[in-house]
């Protein structure tokens, strides 16, 4: 060999060991097809472009080629390969957010700000670990629906969509474990009532002695998931180490696990073929005639990367520029703030749980759309994909789809328990937690000073506070809660670069007797509200 | 040819990423500056609400300091010439920084006085991120020590400010005798040595932290009465929160003391002694009242009686037995050992829960006057 390569001559030996290299790189495409490859050329014969889906690991999972119905963007928007891509994501930031973070009560909250105050890029990982999550639960959840819409859950890929529904609710969960995790004011209280929710899960009839034998309590079974997750009564350092651990380990092993269900039942029934182009009852996804394939290198294979890094491109600046997620004040066991809501995604379980019964509407129906969501590829028996034969299921699916919307509209904190109406006004123009318009005015606009609403009137040009005191005024005179009522906003120095801002309303309570509001903030000149939103 | 637009495409979004995360780099130390100002900025403002809803009213509304002491002052907050550390802490002998003695006393409180432990540690109600929090805000005096603030009007009448009376030190009386059940000692020892007066009032208006007290008595009873005084947690007020009430009231009271204190609680008009100022004695330091003063009597007796530590009585100059079974002798070194570093001997049958803070919170004359006093119980 040597002999032959030296009697080509030194050139002739470094290029045949260039080539060499070259094919252990690319898993045996030679560097004169690869460049044909990345020029759109049709392949050599035998085709040097199949190699690599058995030799190299990353791609053998990928199938050589695809009919090119399926890889038409509208067909299946790539759905799945996005929610693929952002649990990548997901792991890549998280990875390096769980560098600074500790899951114990005493440092969970000091490392966010530390993360936040002291590692570069330490807000944009968060931020995009966040923003993440909540696109990935979104483009799950759409995967779902598209895979409903095309009929694609029939036979044979039933498996698939049960697996598939398992990672949705995993996803779902993944989301709301990393909830907990930076130990603020929203993520206690959002987990709390999820948790809670927990607890109103029945004793079924006749198991009651296990509790009686075991806990002391016939009613047990609540009790115990709850235990079980919190680790305690309440959530303190025993919850947020599950937590964390179902967050960072559990959750992430279930999704690793299904997702090669998922995706060897995908590769292994083809991605099912737009249901006009097959007769009803047929399945044709891997049947696919010469002329209708489109090869994943490097055809399909540079779609998803051009979308990808779109995605990408649009994640990163989004969370750079855009999103904010926020840190709230630490968790305060003794305090709750005066809307506490679940993450979005469980909206429609809050709204369901204002129809009634906690036992019935929070667990029962809950547990009987889970189970049909599971079931419906068993359940629905007609052989056809297409549209028109499936009235009915498709009325069902969409009906289904504007009640979770209905339900989650309503679970809205706008729908929440309102407080009475005073707190509700100064919650409006100081909330507990985040900015609102009084700390929007720079500190040292908020003129020290007794403003009554009875008698304020302000001077033209209005200063923003001054603009702030008129809303305020308005406000107040027409709730229809505050009957006769008035405000006083009191400004006064509290200490260097510190400043009290106490808010007061009088009013006519229901009983007809005069009835007064009162809540005091402290404002410091270097916590710069202001700047930091108004860039 | 394919794929050309999408690879152009590709490319642009790549380079966009890249430009983005490089206009994120120029910022990072511009908005980690920004986010630790805005965190500084948070820790007062949860400090300054703790400061006015529970330490203002020992303290001061500007920390002038009134029945404790000035905290807004050059003395606490600003480094003696040629010092890293303030006069204050220097004169206590204190080691450690500024904010190491705020917090260490905000969370252990000052065994003795009428200053609780506010500390989760120490039983109290604050978690550490809130005595950071106000120990934080208290620092933050130091731009400007000893200036009063603004005014403070606690509520502002409709159409105008109302000015706040300021909470006066109430003076001491004359004591009654210690040994005989009576409204008058409740009175004294309400107003004074057990400092109830700090946080309760007949009167709800002047809105102290603890509960108010009008016919308490009347609507409670006695025995409710009693168990609050001796187990503040057992039962809490409405609207108060647990764990600010000193938990040390049944050590530090007798019987009779306790019973007088109901009784005047039950009724104040039959206290007929008059309140008079008693000035401080000042002199050499008695052992005892340091050893009041600094709590010790709230775990040891002078007796032989058995409590939370060993008794005092019969110790100097004799043998100890400790944990490990080994034995030692009861001299100056060994008590000025257990003072300072309670830890390093236990004695047997008994558990490490001491302070082990009392050498910052004592001077060293003041652990030798408690030695001296020690030596005398033998």
């Amino acid at each position: 060999m040597v002999g032959q390569d030296i009697s080509r001559g030194l050139r002739g030996y470094l290029g045949a060991k260039a080539d060499s290299v070259f094919e252990r790189i690319t898993a045996g495409i030679p560097w004169r097809d690869f460049r044909k490859m990345l020029r759109g050329d049709p392949p050599d014969r035998p085709n040097p472009r199949l190699k690599p889906h058995s030799e190299s690991f990353w791609l053998h999972i990928k199938p050589t080629y695809y009919h090119e119905s399926v890889t038409r963007f509208t067909h299946t928007f790539r759905l799945g390969l996005l929610s693929t891509y952002l649990f990548v994501v997901e792991l890549i930031t998280g990875l390096i957010l769980m560098i600074w973070y500790a899951p114990t009560p005493e440092r969970a909250y000091a490392d966010m700000v530390r993360l936040l105050s002291n590692v570069p890029f330490g807000q944009l990982m968060r931020d995009i670990h966040r923003l993440g999550a909540e696109a990935m639960v979104i483009v799950v959840v759409l995967h779902m629906f598209r895979t409903f819409l095309t009929g694609s859950y029939k036979k044979p890929r039933q498996f698939t969509w049960l697996t598939g529904v398992v990672l949705l609710i995993a996803t779902l969960f993944l989301s709301f474990s990393g909830y907990l995790l930076p130990w603020d004011q929203l993520a206690f209280w959002a987990v709390t009532i999820g948790t809670s929710m927990a607890e109103a899960s029945p004793t079924p009839p006749g198991a009651g002695w296990i509790g009686t034998a075991l806990f002391g309590t016939s009613d047990w079974v609540g009790q115990f998931i709850n235990l079980l997750l919190r680790g305690a009564p309440d959530i303190g350092a025993g919850g947020l180490l599950r937590f964390y651990l179902l967050h960072v380990i559990f959750l992430p092993l279930v999704v690793i696990f299904f997702f090669f269900f998922h995706y060897y039942k995908v590769v292994h029934f083809g991605i099912s073929l737009p249901a006009r182009e097959e007769e009803v009852g047929q399945d044709t996804a891997n049947r696919v005639p010469a002329d209708k394939r489109r090869y994943y290198l490097m055809d399909v294979a540079i779609d998803e990367i051009a979308l990808l890094s779109v995605v990408t491109f649009v994640l990163v600046a989004a969370a750079a520029f855009f999103y904010d997620a926020k840190l709230e004040h630490i968790a305060n066991p003794l305090k709750t703030p005066l809307h506490t809501t679940a993450p979005w995604y469980f909206y429609w379980l809050q709204g369901l749980l204002k129809i009634g019964d906690k036992v019935f509407w929070g667990l029962i129906v809950p547990g009987i759309l889970i189970f049909l969501t599971f079931a419906l590829p068993y359940l629905d028996y007609n052989p056809s994909r297409r549209g028109k034969d499936r009235r009915y299921a498709l009325a069902a699916g969409f009906l289904f789809a504007a009640w979770i919307v209905v339900l989650s509209f309503m679970g809205l904190p706008l729908y929440a328990v309102q407080s009475p109406p005073a707190e509700e006004v100064v919650q409006e123009f100081m909330p507990e937690e985040g900015v609102g318009p009084i700390r929007e005015i720079p500190w040292s606009e908020l003129e020290i000073g007794v403003y009554d609403t009875r008698t304020f009137q302000g001077s033209v040009p209005y200063s923003e506070l001054e603009r702030v005191i008129l809303e305020f005024k308005e406000r107040i005179a027409h709730d229809p809660g505050l009957p006769d009522g008035s405000g006083i906003i009191t400004i006064e120095a509290a200490g260097p670069g510190l400043k009290r801002i106490k808010f007061q309303i009088d009013y006519t309570d229901v009983d007809g007797k005069p009835a007064q509001f009162i809540k005091t903030f402290y404002l410091h000149e270097s916590s710069l509200y202001w700047e930091q939103f108004t860039f | 040819m394919y794929g050309v637009s999408r690879l152009v495409i590709a490319t642009m979004a790549l380079v966009g990423t890249f430009v983005v995360v490089l206009l994120t780099a120029a910022q990072e130390p511009a908005r980690m500056e920004r986010y630790a100002a805005n965190f500084h900025g948070r820790e007062i403002e949860v400090g300054a609400q703790l400061y006015f809803e529970a330490c203002a009213t020992c303290h001061g509304q500007h920390g002038e300091g009134l029945v404790g002491p000035a905290l807004n002052s050059a003395d606490l907050l600003v480094p003696a010439p040629g010092q890293t550390r303030p006069p204050r802490l220097l004169a206590k002998n204190y080691a450690g920084d500024l904010r190491s003695y705020l917090e260490g006393t905000i969370t252990y409180g000052r065994p003795g006085t009428v200053m609780p432990a506010w500390g989760q540690a120490a039983g109290g109600p604050y978690r550490p991120d809130q005595v950071s929090a106000l120990a934080t805000f208290i620092m933050n005096w130091s731009l400007d020590p000893g200036k009063q603030w603004g005014g403070a009007p606690e509520r502002v009448a409709i159409g105008g400010v109302e000015p706040v009376p300021v909470v006066a030190a109430v003076p001491m009386a004359t004591p009654p005798p210690r040994d005989v059940r009576s409204a008058d000692l409740g009175k004294y020892l309400f107003n004074g040595p057990a400092g109830c007066s700090e946080c309760h009032t007949f009167d709800i208006a002047t809105g102290k932290t603890g509960p108010d007290l009008t016919n308490i008595v009347q609507n409670k009873g006695r025995d409710y009465v009693r168990s609050s005084i001796v187990n503040p947690n057992g039962m809490v007020a409405p609207d108060h929160a647990p764990g600010i009430m000193p938990q040390t009231f049944a050590f530090a009271l007798t019987d009779i003391e306790l019973e007088s204190i109901i009784d005047y609680l039950e009724n104040p008009a039959a206290a007929t002694m008059t309140m008079a100022a008693t000035p401080t004695p000042a002199g050499p330091l008695d052992g005892k009242q340091v050893a009041q003063n600094a709590g010790c009597f709230a775990c040891h007796s002078v007796d032989g009686s058995p409590m939370v530590g060993p008794t005092w009585q019969g110790l100097f100059g004799h043998e100890v037995e400790l944990e490990d079974g080994s034995k030692v002798v009861a001299d100056e070194a060994y008590l000025h050992e257990s003072i300072v570093n309670p830890g390093a001997k236990i004695v047997k049958g008994y558990q490490n829960l001491m302070p082990a803070n009392y050498e910052q919170l004592l001077t060293p004359e003041q652990i030798t006057a408690i030695i001296e006093y020690i030596k005398l119980l033998h």
